[in-house]
């Protein structure tokens, strides 16, 4: 083609160009005026869907009836076991058990003496006085508003009340929803049983749909005018102390038993509280306490406890039945505008509350706690640990690999490789170190941030051989190898076959579920089913690696979620169950199962738990926190709290682990400080050089094996503050271990605690 | 460019982004908030916290009422509150119109109401170190001075002849008293400035006023309208100061809210020694705990920032409080961030530890920091943590020079956080004080301080020439030598060397020529150019050799380049995206050229300017090498060298692509320049389209996802 002709398709080309920038910039004026944005613009309560005219349907008005305590007089005998008694009133159903050698008394509604009308609305009288409370929304409704409303408010009826052996059912109804609630209340030995079993709520239920139920929630409510303390699940337990006089701004604990289940968590507001790890609420004022522990039904269950002043003058704590979850359904594809409504199906459960009752020697919350333990011997089957007089083990857990950014991609950075972690065990045992615990993270093939991949284990450092090599030679000196299992439970490559769209998780509108991941950056969650069948098809790699068990953490043992993507759906005891199958059958193929923030479900099948925090949540009507969880367990399974490298203050996470009998765990890496700046992922990991803290692990391996050692079998039978900033804890062979966490000694009946430090008083009684 | 984003964040949206929170490895942090610190590139990085709450003061106030009865009398509204001696603390009961004391460890004393000339609303305090008490009564428009027994010493209302308008109201909002007795005021919305007391009460003056700040559209204004149309604006006023403080060397602290330098640090003549710093900073969303980032399409920007108070230590390290977004903000003595914290409050649970509406901060002799709630009444006690004590000891020794002592302090700092980078600076400079310069360089590049590399690579620079002077006098000797005898040894080995080359094939001796060329253009560049056209001396091959040689450069550039001229960590030079957009650019500028040139009068055919622009590029392959290794044996003091010469190759490639231009096109000097201005705006052109027709397919694509979406399920 000649060059005139060239030049003349050029210059055509370039008016081409021109008009063509034109008409676009044209069209896309026209399109942006025309509106990206949805036509409709739904906010969050309005719930109005087009076309939606009808008008809800008129509810006949309620007269409620007079609410009043229950005559004591009028109840009826309705068990005895020779040390309680329980008395049932036929007209409220509310119930009293009265300890015969102590006589003192626990109802089921609030203590009568505190009682005052002023201050307190009639709407809550009418609650307090109620044997339930319950939440609803109109079914028809146009408007999806939570309402709540309670047995006397409904001018409620009792439409049956039968003894049983050991106890009484009583059918309440409810005219206004046509409703029956069956509930049956049971003595047994040295607790009452309140059970609403699967089907107890029975009837047309006109115009209700239920939310939420609260049985009984004033049980072994008080007032403020004496001494006593609320216990919450709060961290490793917590201690809500009496006050008369409150600010105007104290709040109450309200937190769902096992987490929040992140498949009604999109595009909601999370909770910045502690997970609740334990079923378990208390009270005790005036030398008497119980605690309540949700038996069933524990993971549709949330808990709240009040203190005074907050509702109203009495301090509450009570379990919330869960019939209903709260999810957002978006109206628009970008999923940035919708609606929040209810779940459409009722959550079908026997739930199941236990109140645990003491009265002998003023009992505290050690008193408790040791009920709680007994609790755990018989309903999960855990026994004494044995081995009495052997060493605690350090647990030590070592970081694999992450990525670096590379110059043109990224690239694998190792932090320890295997070799590396034989060096770093061969100089903490020339240093004295004998017993230790060792996990690997960041195994995976990709490294730490990168979930998805697993088996092979990442060549940089050292491949399946490294591994296999390590282990072996951990194995020589007699310590078990666990490989984390966190991983599992996110997905942010595609790797290993997953993909989004088909095998992430997803709410009930189907929108997919992402969460930040431990590494800080945006992961899908793996469905419950295929997590727990990638782990199953893991154990025998893992099997031929040597490796002594698994690590579990994160989705995979410690949060529940329900699961609603169509091709695995997943209810939230399902996952449960998928959670304890998974676990069990590690230990039973590798022989060790770990848990990191591990709940009371898998108690029975791990041998380890994991970072039982010795924090709360930072409640301002929280006055103490306390070693529950601690008193529990002791002695029946080992356990750590957070690392202590990574802690806020080294010094104080090692009296903390003196106080709170718990081994020595330190999360560290063979990469030096200026290769950590490099990770991509790691930013929450100050200091993890291994060098930096060998005098510290050294030190706190001995240190508690001399307070500790020879404790492993013993429970934990006291714990109480002496002064402030110093607390002791006693073990049932007698010996006790003081600390101080304070500036200055503490000095009193001829013992003497240096600032910051501890003194041990061995005992000598056999346990 | 905007339809882009808003389809990737739709996309994402679509997939559903809540973030939760997973469990680190870290599990729950100690506090209920995150601490931050700045790295030298201006990014908050997480660290341990650098106070931890202690206790929270206010929550147990009984006070006899007429009958003797102990009544609960909480705080109400306190706007307030100082540090007396003994650590005694004061607090400004604004709401009920009283001081309330409390001792060192938080439990109430007593509640001072002057019952004869009662309080009114009073929104200030200041302690004097002889027990008596500066009062601001806002509500009765004076200062009161309290003795210790909580009687009225003296009263200041409104003072004669100050420079204050009629109809500004004396409304004292803070006081601070001198050591001569002075008394500094903060006006309710006054723009004058601190009011400047004797200590009777007399007018002296003011003080430390801001400036007024004006945008470019009121610069704009001023400069055309008339005066009656100006008279009509609203009135630019400097923003009120909002808190004062005095520290114990006499200098005095003020927050206003204005858009820069917020907070002033003032000497006696009332001069700004923070002048140009900017306080209050950008918070980062996220965090160690359960952060939720709302859904894309809401709101997620942050509100503007309110600085409410300051404190001052006894080191000089300022910390100031940001009422609404609930952060703490501490800097040292000369202005600079060492580190901020904030936690995400919930309206209706308050927890200890998080503010949720802080509006005075200030510190006792213990170095806690009490910060005063005003809708929570209460006081928040903060106490450092080991890690922000060891922080604020090394910071004090290196200020102090004292870089032996500070060492250890600084090792604790890494330890406690190995990723902050202030300490390795701390470490480089102990380094360098002790003369191990090596050492200094590396920790000073960890830390991102090209100057600080720079000086320790100075030192070692000298260092090697002194102990290799012989060697290089030598060296130089022998370059002389061969320079002179040059042209004598070419002559004798020249003819000889040049039948050994293989020139002998003809189509890689016709390469060669072509290459060869891009020499001869820069001594020649307009005979240079002609010729590649017109004698053949330009290929396609040449031409893709010596493009794909400048994109080669690139990266070896910027991965050679020392850290002093380059301060950014290798592992943040991502060199792809550069290479792909520098690609880009001249491809874009080839083909709009040719485009250009077609309807401009131009000679050219494509293959002559894609030929010419390649070998135009040729400085920066030949010069773009040497130079990064250049920087390698520079320190900064020869910046202006190596700016220069980075500078003379880019003013060198334009002045080649003007030239290659002119001649291959035939144009005259201004249609040259025609041409560049044309080309330049149809290259603009060419990338709006390019981006509005990737927007338009990716919606499309879009759009049959949905469509695919909706029929098959």
């Amino acid at each position: 083609m000649g060059r005139i002709a060239l030049r003349a398709y050029a210059q055509r080309a370039v008016l081409l160009l021109a008009g063509l920038f034109s008409l676009t910039v044209l069209v896309y004026y026209m399109m942006l005026e025309g509106g990206g944005a949805p036509r409709e613009s739904v906010n969050a309560f309005s719930g109005a869907k087009q076309g939606d005219t009808a008008k809800a349907p008129e509810l006949p008005a309620v007269t409620a009836a007079v609410p009043a305590f229950p005559e004591e007089s009028g109840m009826t005998a309705a068990a005895d076991n020779g040390r309680l008694s329980l008395l049932a009133d036929p007209k409220t159903g509310h119930f009293l058990v009265v300890d015969e050698w102590t006589g003192k008394k626990w109802r089921s509604y609030p203590n009568p003496e505190g009682w005052t009308d002023k201050g307190v609305t009639a709407v809550w009288i009418s609650r307090m006085l109620s044997p339930f409370m319950l939440g609803y929304v109109r079914a028809d409704a146009s408007q999806e508003l939570d309402q709540t409303t309670d047995w006397y408010a409904e001018n409620g009826q009792i439409a049956s009340f039968e003894k049983l052996d050991d106890g009484y059912r009583v059918q309440y109804r409810l005219d206004r929803f046509e409703t029956d609630i069956s509930v049956e209340v049971r003595l047994k030995d040295g607790y009452v049983e309140t059970t609403l079993p699967a089907d107890g709520i029975s009837g047309v239920r006109d115009g209700l749909s239920l939310i939420s139920l609260r049985l009984f929630p004033f049980f072994g409510a008080e007032t403020s005018n004496k001494d006593g303390f609320i216990f919450i699940p709060d961290g490793s337990g917590a201690l809500i102390d009496f006050k008369e006089d409150q600010p105007s701004s104290v709040s109450y604990y309200y937190e769902r038993i096992y987490g929040e289940d992140r498949a009604y968590s999109f595009n909601q507001l999370s909770s910045d509280r502690l997970p609740v790890r334990f079923p378990i609420f208390g009270i005790g004022a005036e030398e008497q306490a119980f605690l309540g522990i949700v038996h069933k039904g524990a993971e549709h269950t949330s808990l709240l406890a009040a203190p005074s002043r907050s509702f109203n003058s009495y301090n509450w704590a009570a379990p919330e039945y869960t019939f209903r979850y709260k999810y957002y359904e978006p109206t628009t594809t970008s999923r940035d505008q919708g609606v929040f409504v209810y779940s459409p199906d009722e959550i079908q459960a026997e739930r199941v509350t236990r109140y645990y009752l003491l009265a002998d020697n003023d009992p505290d919350y050690s008193d408790m706690a040791a009920v709680f333990r007994g609790y755990l011997e018989r309903e999960s089957g855990l026994t004494r640990l044995s081995g009495g007089g052997s060493k605690l083990p350090l647990r030590l857990s070592l970081l694999g690999a992450d990525t670096a950014e590379g110059f043109l991609r990224d690239q694998a950075l190792p932090l320890t490789t295997t070799g590396q972690a034989m060096d770093i065990v061969q100089e903490l045992n020339s240093l004295g170190v004998d017993e230790m615990s060792i996990v690997y993270k960041g195994w995976e093939n990709d490294g730490y941030g990168r979930y998805g991949a697993s088996f092979p284990v990442n060549p940089a450092i050292g491949g399946d051989k490294g591994m296999e090599r390590f282990i072996r030679f951990a194995h020589g000196k007699g310590y078990e190898v666990l490989l984390d299992a966190e991983s599992y439970s996110y997905n942010n490559t595609g790797a290993g076959g997953f993909r989004r769209s088909r095998d992430a998780l997803r709410d009930l509108s189907s929108s997919i579920i992402d969460v930040v991941a431990p590494s800080g950056g945006i992961a899908a969650l793996v469905a419950p089913r295929l997590m727990h069948e990638d782990i199953v098809n893991d154990l025998s790699k893992a099997e031929s690696l040597g490796a002594d068990g698994l690590l579990f953490g994160g989705a995979a043992g410690s949060r529940l979620d329900s699961d609603f993507n169509i091709r695995r759906l997943t209810s939230r005891e399902e996952s449960l169950a998928l959670q304890r199958d998974t676990v069990s059958q590690t230990a039973e193929a590798l022989g060790t199962a770990s848990v990191s923030n591990g709940n009371l479900y898998l108690l029975d099948l791990v041998k380890h738990l994991e970072g039982l925090t010795a924090d709360t949540s930072y409640d301002m009507f929280v006055t103490r926190s306390i070693p529950f969880a601690q008193l529990a367990l002791h002695g029946l399974i080992p356990y750590t709290l957070e690392y202590a490298n990574l802690s806020d203050d080294y010094k104080k996470s090692f009296l903390k682990g003196i106080e709170y009998g718990a081994e020595p765990s330190f999360l560290i890496a063979y990469a030096s400080p200026g290769d950590m700046l490099r990770t991509k992922t790691l930013q929450n990991l100050y200091s993890t050089h291994y060098r930096d803290w060998l005098v510290e692990m050294v030190t706190m391996y001995q240190r508690y094996n001399d307070a500790m050692g020879g404790l492993r079998g013993s429970f934990m039978v006291g714990h109480r503050q002496l002064a402030d900033g110093v607390y002791e804890t006693s073990y049932e062979d007698g010996t006790r271990i003081i600390v101080n966490y304070n500036d200055a000694p503490y000095v009193s009946d001829g013992r003497r605690v240096d600032a910051g430090d501890f003194i041990v008083e061995k005992g000598g009684k056999s346990p | 460019m905007t339809r882009l984003i808003r389809w990737f964040a739709a996309s994402l949206a679509a997939a559903g982004i809540l973030l939760l929170g997973g469990t680190p490895p870290s599990a729950w942090a100690e506090t209920p908030y995150d601490t931050y610190a700045k790295d030298p590139y201006g990014q908050a990085r997480l660290t341990p916290p650098a106070y931890s709450p202690a206790t929270v003061i206010g929550r147990d106030i009984y006070v006899p009422d007429a009958n003797g009865a102990l009544q609960y009398a909480p705080l109400n509204g306190a706007q307030d509150l100082d540090i007396g001696s003994g650590d005694r603390i004061f607090v400004a009961d604004t709401g009920n119109n009283r001081i309330v004391e409390f001792d060192k460890a938080g439990e109430f004393m007593r509640v001072i109401a002057p019952g004869d000339d009662p309080l009114n609303g009073p929104r200030g305090i200041f302690a004097a170190d002889d027990g008596s008490l500066y009062v601001a009564d806002t509500g009765n428009g004076r200062i009161v001075r309290l003795g210790a027994d909580g009687a009225v010493m003296s009263s200041f209302g409104r003072p004669e002849g100050s420079a204050l308008p009629e109809d500004t109201a004396f409304e004292p909002t803070g006081v601070a008293v001198d050591d001569r007795g002075f008394m500094y005021v903060a006006l309710n919305g006054s723009y004058q400035g601190i009011m400047q007391l004797s200590p009777d009460g007399e007018f002296r003056g003011f003080f430390g006023t801001n400036a007024t700040e004006a945008d470019w559209m009121d610069r704009i204004k001023r400069l055309l309208y008339t005066k009656e149309q100006l008279s009509r604006q609203v009135r630019l006023l400097p923003a009120p100061i909002r808190s004062i403080e005095i520290d114990d060397l006499g200098y005095m602290y003020t927050v206003s809210g204005s858009g820069s330098e917020q907070v002033k640090k003032l000497n006696i003549r009332g001069e700004n020694l923070w002048s140009g710093r900017s306080f209050g900073e950008q918070l980062p969303e996220g965090g160690k705990r359960a952060q939720v980032q709302p859904v894309s399409g809401q709101s997620g920007e942050m509100t503007g920032g309110l600085l409410a108070d300051v404190a001052v230590d006894k080191a000089g390290n300022a910390t100031v409080i940001d009422k609404a977004r609930n952060a703490v903000l501490q800097y040292d003595s000369d202005g600079r961030l060492l580190f901020f914290w904030t936690g995400r409050v919930t309206a209706g649970m308050p927890k200890v530890g998080l503010n949720q509406s802080p509006i005075a901060v200030t510190i006792d002799s213990a170095e806690r920091l009490l910060i005063l709630d005003d809708a929570l009444n209460v006081i928040q006690v903060f106490e450092p943590t080991r890690f922000g004590t060891a922080v604020h000891t090394a910071h004090e020794l290196t200020g102090e020079g004292k870089y032996g002592e500070s060492e250890r302090y600084w090792n604790e700092v890494v330890k406690l956080d190995a990723r902050y980078a202030p300490a390795y600076r701390g470490l480089a400079d102990a380094a360098y004080f002790e003369g191990d310069y090596r050492e200094a360089m590396s920790l000073y590049r960890l830390a991102g301080d090209p100057n600080g590399h720079s000086e320790a690579f100075w030192q070692l620079r000298l260092a090697w020439l002194q102990s290799s002077f012989p060697w290089i006098a030598n060296a130089l000797i022998l370059l002389f030598l061969l320079f002179v005898a040059a042209p004598k040894l070419r002559a004798l080995v020249g003819d000889r060397l040049q039948v050994q080359l293989p020139w002998q094939f003809p189509k890689l001796g016709q390469l060669l020529i072509q290459l060869k060329q891009a020499f001869v253009i820069l001594r020649h560049p307009l005979e240079g150019f002609s010729d590649l056209r017109y004698e053949g001396k330009g290929g396609w091959l040449s031409g893709a050799l010596l493009i794909g040689a400048a994109l080669a450069v690139l990266p070896a550039e910027t991965y050679l380049t020392s850290f002093t001229f380059d301060p950014v960590p290798p592992e943040r030079r991502t060199v792809v995206p550069a290479l792909v957009l520098f690609a880009g650019i001249w491809l874009s500028w080839v083909v709009c050229n040719y485009l250009i040139g077609s309807i401009y009068r131009g000679e050219a055919r494509f293959r002559d300017v894609f030929i010419g622009s390649a070998y135009a590029m040729f400085p920066t392959v030949l010069l773009g090498l040497p130079l990064a290794l250049l920087s390698n044996v520079l320190t900064l003091s020869e910046a202006s060298i190596y700016s220069t010469l980075g500078g003379a190759v880019v003013v060198w490639c334009g002045l080649l692509f003007f030239w290659n231009i002119q001649s291959l096109q035939n144009y005259s000097v201004g249609e040259t320049t025609v041409n560049i201005f044309l080309t330049a705006a149809a290259m603009i052109m060419l990338w709006v389209l390019l981006f509005i027709l990737f927007g338009l397919a990716a919606d499309l694509l879009d759009f049959a996802k949905t469509i695919v979406l909706e029929v098959f399920l």
